[in-house]
């Protein structure tokens, strides 16, 4: 899909709900995989995606395509509900979704026979969780930037309408969160590197 | 021997596909009762001569010689127009500006947003304001404030600013009327909210300001003492009190006063 096809499948979803769905098909397994990636966890991913889809749902008449493209908007949801999941705030489950709008699971046994399976193909993958080990140590920021770019292979300019920061400061984020990385990779033993470095080169913007 | 950008993108797994939670969750959203019940979908469904016949009926009580004459309203489509951009203003705020300005308001700033775009009368509430005096030249109607001589009154106040204010109004589920006040100049940045209800009265002024980012609170009841969360306590709340009446100051070292005008002040944090 082009960015031209797609623009006209974001005004339609405003309209239309099944122009949403062809999105959702669309998105939906680049926003899980980013979330796995940048998690670790199947089960966590799941809700996190359902999570940023029912939002992206209900805050689409928000969107605007100049203001930003629909694919980093949709980024940006499924970043913030992460981050605010590791802050203490639940997400939603498919369960509880479906309860809310009064829609049956109808096969939870099967859902969880997915799930396991997901797991199970995820353990295997020893070199990705390898340097996941590593990647969370960093701060948040630094991990956000690494994942987009390299795992997702995100360009610098989406990254930073994704993470609302200027593309200077991506490259600066990137730049050191590769070099805490490389030293963290070869000298394995865990060291958590505190979030005070990072805000202390991004200062939080005054309002 | 690989570099670390390397060992990244080799370490990229082929993520485990989840296709039945997929076609659940799609199943989920696209008969989701939120979905449902949003105009901008059931519109879709109405004939175009239904349609019609609705526009003909709007604007015949828009016309009606008993509404033209309303001073306090104008087109709804201009009040989703505003908030339209209130909203694309809203989007473009980072997560560190959106937590600091739900801080102001009290209350989630999108969720406010989203409250007016639902809400079946939102409207332009002509009031004339700038940021800094909204306090001053807000009146509220008499029958929504210290009906029984209680009060509640909370007060945030974030910066100065000179820049006139749009008004965005519209009732909530519980009958409280809202005015969401939108910097035009920062593009329809929300700036201030005014919350009237039956037994309670809350005015948040908050937003993308610059200049300190002090807050005051006050809450109380007429009678009782008036505390500042973050200054000095200030005296009794006269019986009669109506914090409209005075206004509010903010000095060269960054510390806001406030005095009614009965003579009584008070003060918050610098």
């Amino acid at each position: 899909m082009n960015l031209q096809e797609e623009q006209q499948l974001v005004l339609s979803a405003q309209k239309d709900p099944e122009a949403f769905g062809a999105l959702f098909d669309v998105y939906h397994p680049k926003i899980l995989a980013y979330l796995i990636h940048r998690t670790g966890e199947v089960a966590l991913a799941q809700d996190l995606a359902s999570e940023t889809f029912f939002k992206a749902l209900n805050k689409l008449w928000q969107f605007r395509w100049r203001s930003i493209s629909f694919s980093a908007w949709l980024y940006r949801i499924a970043t913030n509900e992460m981050h605010m999941y590791f802050r203490g705030k639940r997400s939603l489950s498919l369960e509880n979704l479906m309860e809310n709008s009064y829609f049956d699971v109808s096969d939870p046994t099967d859902l969880e026979e997915e799930l396991k399976g997901a797991e199970a193909a995820l353990s295997r993958q020893e070199d990705f969780l390898r340097i996941r080990a590593q990647l969370e140590q960093l701060p948040t920021l630094y991990q956000d930037a690494i994942t987009l770019r390299y795992l997702e292979e995100k360009e610098i300019a989406e990254i930073a309408e994704i993470l609302g920061k200027r593309e200077g400061t991506v490259r600066s984020l990137l730049s050191r969160g590769l070099q805490k990385l490389r030293t963290a990779l070869q000298h394995p033993e865990p060291s958590r590197i505190v979030d005070v470095e990072a805000s202390f080169l991004f200062p939080p913007s005054k309002l | 021997m690989k570099t670390i950008e390397e060992q990244i993108k080799d370490a990229r797994c082929a993520t485990p596909d989840l296709p039945l939670h997929r076609a659940q969750l799609r199943r989920a959203l696209l008969s989701s009762q939120k979905f449902e019940g949003s105009s901008l979908y059931t519109m879709k469904r109405l004939l175009p001569s239904t349609a019609l016949l609705l526009l003909i009926l709007g604007l015949s009580f828009a016309f009606h010689p008993e509404n033209t004459g309303h001073p306090l309203t104008t087109p709804t489509a201009s009040a989703q127009e505003v908030l339209a951009n209130a909203a694309e203003t809203f989007q473009s705020l980072t997560d560190a500006e959106i937590a600091i300005l739900n801080e102001k308001f009290g209350v989630d700033s999108a969720d406010i947003l989203t409250e007016a775009h639902e809400a079946s009368d939102l409207h332009l509430a002509h009031v004339e304001t700038t940021f800094e005096n909204g306090m001053t030249s807000y009146s509220f109607p008499e029958d929504t404030f210290s009906s029984d001589g209680e009060m509640s009154f909370t007060m945030s106040i974030s910066g100065e600013s000179q820049n006139n204010l749009t008004f965005l109004e519209y009732t909530k589920a519980d009958g409280s009327i809202v005015r969401l006040g939108v910097d035009p100049e920062k593009g329809y940045a929300p700036s201030l909210i005014f919350v009237n209800s039956p037994d309670e009265m809350s005015v948040t002024m908050g937003g993308l300001t610059e200049g300190q980012e002090d807050i005051i609170m006050v809450n109380g009841e007429a009678g009782g003492n008036m505390t500042f969360q973050n200054g000095p306590v200030s005296g009794e709340i006269p019986a009669e009190y109506n914090p409209m009446d005075g206004e509010i100051t903010v000095d060269e070292n960054g510390c806001t006063h406030w005095t009614s005008d009965d003579g009584m002040m008070g003060g918050g944090g610098c």
